[in-house]
């Protein structure tokens, strides 16, 4: 317990005074008598009060005494530092791969985890909670987490794996705020040390130490028709030493490099065009987990697209530009998109997720020069540059949301459906030169790239970790099932056309996708760990930046409990008078 | 008829009557009350006790009356000494209970003579026996009953811690006003009783202040009017 005004104790001498007068008023003396039987018969009609008369006269001093004790403290505003009055909290741990790298035998993790049981053993603390800093912030659920518990740091150490990508320290930082409010205080756990001092009521405590490693910071893989190309980068560790680089195809290369501390080496390779996996690795350092790559076989998108033109003369750019995107394929069995000129288009079955572009060639055309205004972020409209183009097209817009107008003209216009998407195109290509520009090949290439991205699955099949990985669900899936390449299985919850995919750990992930009739899909995806900042080890310390709570930022959350001294006094209060009463009432 | 002395009429030739009264037998016993509590401490009771034993032995030598002082305590006991009270040998308030059980030992009291108690009184039961005895065969008793100031008006305020002079009891009361009225009413009921009884028995009672009477002697009127009156038979 504290005092806000500790002087006003001094009052208490007011109990010298109150305790002399009792001492005086209430001395025995003594004096001898004749006799005692006349005293003894004088209380005799009084004695069935005077017991309850001499109680109440014992009780009263100690009674004015606890009063005075109360009002003093209570004008001293006491303050009461408890468990609950100390500041909360907030660790921000560092959930990036660099927490993994070893030194001594010892991952930083391990180190962490030691640092912070010393801490939290001389510090105290209301509460502790922990948020990770990975690419975003995320609120462990420990339950009731106390560093007296046993397995405390067990139970934090299961939640804190270290895979991420990266740490988002400042975002992590901003929630523990906003968890903790402003009389928080915020522990960042990392293996950095801060280059500016942290804010008030944060302590960075870094555990990271100097390390030589060498990672891959970039890696992708292009298959073309003419064969598989690899491009890498490798960064150097601390050391200039020579290192190589295996790559694994079906067959095994090795790529030697030189390079200085902290440089970047970049190296293309030619892999087989049918390897659907190729790895690349680097031998063994501080950090195991960015030595490694996979790069899978991307597989060629193709959709079906049926033509419906009246007009030859529009059939031919459109073929032409539909070929050259190399990812549809022509036919009118159940196809992907509709490309029409009519008013009553060739009769398909129904596909709710069909998407059509209806070209309208007006009776009375006008060529227009431009400005044409188009809507940026629409995916049709990119790389589209109309400068220069003679778009031929009527006098009244398209129905949809116009994305591309001149004038008050909507000349290209999207319906969006909730699957199957429209647009609506005017143009004549005898007029004009709208066919012989390259927005011409660009546009449909838009088109087509938008389509294929509408189909089930997701866009790539490499994937930097920290990169959000998007799955669309074929209609008619009933479960879709994440398998890492070490550890259990997840399944991922529909919800909605697209979910996310869990991805954490570096490695080939497979995705199986259940249909309602019993059928399964299954899709390899790599995730690999390739970020240059974590990997970076040349730069880790161990030490602590900030200022640590002291007790007078714990005395603000003291709770005052001078109502409660207050209220007692007043109860004793009232007990005197009350028993005071009782006093006069015997005596009389 | 009869009581005319018939003989002084023949030699005087004048009527004489002849008055008779009983003969009263010279003597005086003076009890005087020897517990402790006659001597407590602080106050002239003691003294005024011992002076009113003085004062009724000087006035019966004077008187040519033969004076015999008792002492009453546990025990009844005569003084042998007869001189004058200042040789008087004994040691004084000494006893540590009251007289009263001294009085049921049938004292030898001189028939017809004077008897005075002087005591304070202070002490529970019944005083019939004492007064029968000390009106039994005697011309004149008076009782004397010595207080001290503090006995009748005790001091008030705060607690106290009452000894009790002769058995040493102490008792803790707290002393206000109203407890000191209370004592009050109960001293005059005692001393009611023992006026009441003396009166039945023609015994003379009379209390005294001895604090009072020390600095102021004077012997209480109704005593004395008591004393000379003429007893007749």
């Amino acid at each position: 317990m504290s005092f806000v005004f500790p002087w006003f104790l001094g009052s208490l001498v007011g109990l010298i005074p109150l305790v002399a007068c009792y001492f005086f008023v209430g001395r025995v003396k003594s004096q001898q008598v004749s006799n005692l039987f006349l005293w003894q018969q004088a209380e005799l009609v009084p004695r069935a009060g005077a017991k309850p008369k001499q109680f109440d006269r014992n009780v009263l001093l100690p009674l004015e005494i606890l009063i005075l004790i109360l009002l003093v403290l209570a004008a001293a505003r006491p303050q009461w530092l408890t468990r609950e009055a100390a500041p909360l909290l907030g660790v921000v741990l560092d959930d990036s791969f660099s927490m993994q790298a070893l030194h001594d035998g010892a991952d930083v993790r391990t180190r962490a985890l030691a640092g912070l049981r010393r801490q939290l053993q001389q510090e105290t603390f209301r509460d502790v909670y922990f948020v990770t800093a990975g690419p975003s912030p995320r609120l462990l659920d420990l339950g009731v987490w106390s560093p007296d518990q046993s397995d405390a740091f067990d139970r934090l150490a299961a939640e804190w794996s270290c895979k991420a990508s990266g740490a988002d320290l400042q975002e992590a930082q901003s929630l523990a705020r906003q968890i903790g409010g402003e009389q928080a205080h915020i522990w960042v756990v990392t293996d950095h040390g801060a280059t500016d001092a942290p804010p008030p009521g944060v302590q960075r405590l870094a555990f990271g130490l100097p390390a030589d490693n060498r990672a891959f910071v970039n890696a992708v893989r292009a298959d073309e028709s003419g064969g598989s190309e690899i491009l890498f980068e490798v960064m150097q560790g601390k050391s200039s030493q020579p290192f190589v680089v295996t790559c694994d195809d079906g067959r095994t290369q090795q790529y030697s490099f030189d390079a200085a501390p902290g440089e970047v080496v970049a190296h293309r390779v030619k892999v087989q065009p049918n390897a659907t996996r190729v790895t690349l690795t680097l031998a063994d350092d501080a950090l195991v987990a960015d030595n490694r790559v996979i790069l899978l076989r991307q597989p060629k998108p193709t959709i079906r697209v049926a033509l419906d033109l009246k007009q030859e003369d529009l059939e031919k750019p459109i073929r032409r530009a539909l070929t050259a995107t190399g990812m549809v394929r022509l036919s009118a069995d159940q196809p992907h998109l509709l490309i029409h000129d009519s008013d009553q288009p060739v009769k398909l079955p129904p596909d709710p997720s069909r998407w059509t572009l209806a070209i309208r060639q007006p009776k009375h055309t006008r060529v227009y020069q431009g400005p044409f205004i188009l809507n940026r972020r629409h995916p049709l409209t990119e790389g589209l540059v109309l400068r220069g183009a003679l778009w031929a097209a009527g006098t009244r817009s398209v129905p949809g949301r116009p994305l591309v107008t001149v004038g008050d003209v909507a000349l290209l216009a999207h319906e969006p459906g909730r699957q199957a998407q429209h647009f609506t195109l005017q143009c004549d290509p005898g007029s004009g030169n709208l066919a012989l520009s390259p927005n011409w090949p660009i546009l449909f290439d838009n088109l087509i790239r938008a389509c294929v991205a509408s189909l089930p699955g997701t866009d790539a099949v490499n994937y930097r970790a920290g990169q959000p990985v998007r799955w669309r669900p074929a209609p008619g899936t009933s479960a879709v099932t994440l398998v890492p390449e070490t550890g259990p299985a997840t399944v991922v919850p529909l919800s909605g056309d697209r979910l996310w995919l869990p991805l954490t750990t570096p490695g080939v992930h497979q995705v199986i996708v259940r249909a309602e009739d019993g059928s399964e899909t299954r899709t390899d995806l790599a995730l690999n760990l390739m970020q240059q900042e974590e990997s970076d080890l040349r730069g880790a310390e161990t030490g602590s930046w900030g200022d640590p709570p002291t007790p007078a930022s714990q005395d603000r959350h003291a709770t005052d409990v001078t109502p409660w001294f207050l209220a007692a006094a007043m109860i004793l209060m009232l007990g005197h008078l009350l028993l005071s009463r009782r006093a006069l009432a015997v005596a009389a | 008829m009869r009581r005319i002395d018939w003989s002084a009429y023949a030699r005087s030739d004048r009527l004489i009557i002849k008055r008779f009264h009983e003969e009263v037998t010279p003597r005086v016993d003076v009890v005087l009350d020897n517990s402790a509590s006659m001597n407590l401490a602080d106050t002239d009771k003691a003294r005024v006790a011992l002076a009113f034993c003085s004062f009724l032995a000087g006035c019966a030598e004077n008187s040519g009356f033969r004076c015999s002082p008792w002492l009453a305590g546990t025990r009844l006991t005569r003084l042998v000494h007869h001189a004058l009270p200042s040789h008087w040998q004994a040691e004084w308030f000494t006893d540590t209970r009251s007289p009263d059980l001294a009085f049921q030992q049938q004292p030898a009291f001189a028939r017809g003579g004077l008897r005075f108690l002087v005591s304070d009184l202070m002490w529970q039961g019944d005083p019939t026996p004492i007064v029968r005895t000390l009106a039994r065969e005697a011309v004149t008793a008076v009782i004397v009953q010595v207080l001290a100031h503090r006995d009748m008006v005790p001091d008030h305020g705060g607690k106290w811690r009452l000894v009790d002079a002769e058995t040493g009891l102490a008792h803790e009361v707290a002393l206000d006003r109203d407890q000191v009225a209370r004592y009050q009413e109960a001293l005059q009921r005692h001393q009611h009783l023992w006026r009441d009884l003396a009166h039945r028995f023609g015994v003379l009672f009379v209390a005294v202040d001895a604090d009072q009477m020390w600095g102021n002697w004077q012997v209480p009127r109704e005593m004395v009017h008591s004393l000379l009156q003429v007893q007749t038979p």
